[in-house]
């Protein structure tokens, strides 16, 4: 494989390689073209609507899942797709709020998801705000039958937890870590017993920049498109010039190049588990 | 060390550049990055340009009293030895004592910051006050895409000398009388602070100006080695 990693961490999983809307109008003639672990693809969709992919003449495993297609670059994935029921459950609206690039390693945006400290400092207005900076003890685990990494009973005061909100609330949070660059959140929404999913896919371009794809699957049902889109955007440009300006910009997994704290518990589990699996994609080698 | 060697010490930046209280700046020293800022008190500070924590960069920060404060997650930082003395996550939780920023030796002398990366130590030797002539002005920084060694050759070759006891090079552009500090940011970058006996505004000064943008054209158009 001639792609810019050899870590089976990435190659024998599903990669996300762009919304599957990016295949109307192609042919095998006239493909679309995107970037994958340093290599182009090219994608397009079968006469049936069957999406294909093609590294030069090499044809690649590829599926549409959730509104995106998905590429395995060995075609050996080691795991099952990760289930995301909220996406054709009734009543959600479902909402590609586009790729934004990011020039860092995808796991230093995963961390930065499920991290809650930094809300009253880099969202200050929306999703925190100075003196609410306390971050209160939650639970997390590893789900054995999944392998997938939960957060739950997280809580943080927020003086504007969406779109829809006009004033400040106490959200609760739930995360979730599916694959090693696929995050989603369910917080609380408007709606009373129901919760806002977000989800956070990355396509990984190469060990240091990834565009970050975000998907809403919510219970908004006042805001326009639009306005759910912008609030996002808004909310991932603060996250943007701090995830660039990581003296890092890959992840350390061992050492002591960096102390986290007690409220890192989801930073800290999600190392773990990408050190457990031997992930070397997007890491920084310890000193 | 009691009389650290001047050649140790780094001139970064016009000491008026920094502000108590107030900015931070970036600096560079033999490719260490840096966050240059000063307490409201004015005492330099001189760290590794990286928050212990996640990594990200303490420019991006902002100075509170005499403390630097993480844009990140709102670490604070003690000015003087780097001592983390506050975690907003955990408001009532005394910061670790191994939460530390890295802290390099900072001073203000004839009119510049200068950093030692071998010391915390804000003592420097006396003869750097000498490096400029009292009552001389700052023209310009100079930045330089080459080695610093590439930068003396050619301040040797427009009859620049260097001071030995302040490592200043002392000469004249354009027949201007300058000071030059030459500062090795980075393996292929040069910087070098230009004083001058010539006033802001005067012809002298604009000559100078004028002078060194053809310093910097044949330092950069020159073949290495």
């Amino acid at each position: 494989m001639p792609f810019v990693t050899d870590d089976p961490n990435m190659l024998d999983d599903w990669l996300l390689v762009g919304p599957t809307a990016a295949l109307a109008g192609t042919s095998e003639r006239q493909p679309h073209a995107t970037r994958l672990l340093g290599e182009t693809l090219s994608l397009w969709a079968a006469a049936d609507g069957t999406p294909q992919c093609r590294l030069g003449a090499q044809p690649l495993a590829v599926q549409s899942r959730y509104g995106y297609l998905w590429v395995c670059p060995s075609g050996r994935p080691a795991r099952p797709f990760f289930e995301f029921p909220e996406y054709t459950e009734p009543g959600r609206r479902i909402i590609d709020c586009g790729g934004i690039g990011v020039a860092v390693s995808g796991l230093r945006v995963i961390e930065n998801f499920l991290d809650m400290a930094h809300f009253p400092f880099v969202h200050a207005g929306y999703l925190g705000k100075v003196p609410h900076t306390e971050v209160a003890q939650y639970q997390v685990k590893v789900e054995p039958a999944t392998g997938e990494i939960w957060a739950t009973d997280c809580r943080f005061w927020q003086p504007r937890a969406s779109a829809a909100h006009d004033t400040g609330s106490n959200v609760r949070y739930t995360y979730r870590v599916m694959q090693p660059f696929s995050a989603m959140l369910y917080k609380s929404s408007l709606r009373p017993g129901a919760q806002d999913a977000i989800g956070l896919f990355l396509q990984p371009l190469d060990d240091e920049h990834v565009i970050a794809h975000t998907l809403l699957a919510c219970c908004d049902d006042t805001s326009s498109d639009a306005e759910l889109i912008a609030f996002q955007q808004t909310i991932f440009g603060q996250d943007k010039p701090i995830l660039e300006n990581h003296a890092f910009k890959r992840m350390p997994l061992e050492g002591r190049a960096e102390t986290p704290t007690r409220g890192d518990t989801s930073s800290v589990t999600y190392r773990r588990w990408l050190r457990e699996r031997g992930m070397r994609f997007g890491t920084r080698a310890a000193a | 060390m009691t009389n650290p060697h001047t050649s140790t010490w780094h001139p970064v930046a016009p000491s008026a550049d920094i502000r108590p209280g107030a900015n931070i700046v970036a600096g560079f020293v033999e490719g260490q990055e840096l966050a240059l800022w000063r307490s409201t008190g004015g005492a330099a500070q001189a760290w590794e340009n990286r928050c212990p924590h996640r990594s990200v960069r303490f420019t991006l920060g902002q100075v509170i009293e005499d403390r630097l404060s993480c844009a990140y997650h709102g670490w604070q930082y003690a000015a003087g030895n780097g001592q983390c003395v506050g975690i907003p996550a955990h408001p009532t939780m005394q910061a670790p004592r191994n939460v530390c920023a890295k802290v390099f030796g900072a001073v203000d002398a004839a009119g510049m910051l200068w950093v030692n990366l071998a010391t915390e130590s804000a003592t420097a030797p006396p003869s750097l006050a000498d490096a400029v002539p009292a009552g001389w002005h700052f023209c310009r920084t100079l930045a330089l895409r080459a080695a610093a060694s590439g930068v003396r050759e050619a301040l040797a070759r427009h009859g620049f000398a260097i001071d030995a006891a302040s490592t200043a090079w002392r000469g004249a552009l354009g027949k201007v009388k300058t000071v030059a500090l030459l500062l090795d940011a980075q393996p292929q970058l040069a910087f070098v602070h230009l004083w001058t006996e010539a006033v802001p505004g005067s012809d002298a000064m604009r000559t100078l100006h004028a002078a060194a943008r053809s310093l910097r054209h044949d330092v950069e158009t020159r073949p290495q080695g």
